[in-house]
């Protein structure tokens, strides 16, 4: 008795998962995009509020190679383009998109703060604020798996 | 990283205590603390970071109390103690701008002990003194809060999660009293000092195309020490 409980226990910390691991494994598959909500501040407080619906699909892949790929589906700015993505450590409270156009010659790098992710919806924001810290918008992203 | 440390650790705890699992009386704890932490790297951006925003800001950006609990698996023989855990602890220091927006660091420090050490039980009280080896998960979260309650994660030079893993050594005393006459249950208190860090890793910020915790030039490592006072239970298996 003792035994396997020293080992059931044991192996539970052994094996705890990377954490890194498991938001990938979460952020992974169709996304549908629902709606774009746009807020704009003025003193920090809200004067406008709009919601546009956009149809729109994002496929994160997760592979076990280097680089894990976005592919999207009417999903301005990217249009049909490819990205790479990644995800925070420990909480998912971060999701990177890394668009490189080789032809084009261009290349840029968006992070989007992740305000919920669960089986069936993730909300991705992002906000524009002055350098002292006072918003001025606010976009938020919302989708559905597919 | 390729190569596990916390698997490689308690792999050789588990193969090796489970020689002497026969001879030797198990128990289990759960404890709950709180307690102090000191970085020389932060404490640098701390002071670089009140030093610039010094116009703007209400409250300076200064690091509270850690929180943080204890699971263990211990084992003793005769007078020989050993002890396979986890010691997860969060720490958070925070900065209050004159429009209301604050900036967070919050901290999660994970230490995967194995432990060794002197084990004596006498007249209700059994006192124990332990050292050994452990495999720190160390994280730096960094955001603002803005004034209308919103949280950005992707905001500044220090944005996001940046994490790295280290070796340390703990330091470890503690003295417990039964709670039953059988033995079964007993109270503890613990004062753990993770002091000695073997290593002083970058921190990688994975989501941002692994960069490091740099402000003002000043860059972050894994050198927190802290010392942590607990009250748990035992109970002997």
């Amino acid at each position: 008795m003792k035994t396997v409980l020293f080992i059931t226990l044991s192996l539970s910390l052994l094996l705890s998962c990377s954490k890194q691991e498991r938001n990938k494994r979460m952020f992974a598959g169709n996304w549908v995009l629902k709606n774009i909500n746009t807020k704009k501040y003025v003193n920090n407080e809200e004067t406008e509020s709009k919601d546009t619906t956009y149809y729109g699909v994002m496929q994160l892949q997760n592979t076990t190679g280097v680089e894990n790929h976005a592919y999207f589906t009417r999903f301005e700015p990217f249009n049909s383009n490819y990205s790479n993505w990644d995800v925070s450590d420990n909480e998912p409270n971060v999701i990177r998109f890394y668009l490189m156009n080789l032809d084009l010659g261009f290349n840029f790098s968006y992070n989007f703060t992740v305000e919920k992710i669960n089986s069936k919806k993730m909300i991705l924001t992002s906000f524009i604020s002055d350098n002292d810290l006072n918003v001025q918008e606010k976009l938020t992203w919302e989708f559905t798996k597919e | 990283m390729p190569f596990s440390m916390k698997k490689c650790l308690f792999f050789i705890s588990l193969i090796f205590a489970s020689q002497l699992l026969s001879q030797i009386d198990l128990s289990l704890k759960l404890g709950a603390g709180v307690g102090f932490s000191k970085s020389e790297t932060f404490n640098s951006v701390q002071d670089s970071y009140n030093t610039y925003n010094a116009a703007t800001l209400k409250n300076n950006l200064s690091i509270g109390i850690s929180k943080g609990f204890t699971v263990e698996v211990d084992g003793k023989f005769d007078n020989l103690f050993m002890g396979v855990g986890l010691t997860s602890f969060r720490t958070s220091a925070s900065a209050k701008f004159s429009n209301e927006a604050k900036r967070y660091f919050d901290f999660k420090h994970n230490f995967y002990n194995v432990l060794i050490g002197f084990s004596r039980h006498k007249a209700g009280g059994e006192l124990t003194i332990a050292s050994g080896i452990c495999v720190t998960d160390y994280f730096l979260t960094s955001y603002v809060e803005y004034a209308t309650g919103d949280r950005d994660y992707s905001y500044g030079s220090l944005q996001g999660t940046y994490h790295t893993n280290g070796f340390g050594i703990p330091l470890m005393i503690e003295y417990g009293k039964h709670l039953d006459d059988n033995l079964k249950y007993f109270i503890y208190s613990r004062c753990q000092i993770q002091a000695i860090s073997a290593t002083k890793f970058t921190l990688f910020n994975i989501a941002n195309g692994q960069t490091s915790a740099i402000y003002e030039g000043v860059e972050i490592l894994d050198d927190r020490k802290q010392i942590l006072f607990e009250l748990g239970l035992k109970y002997n298996l």
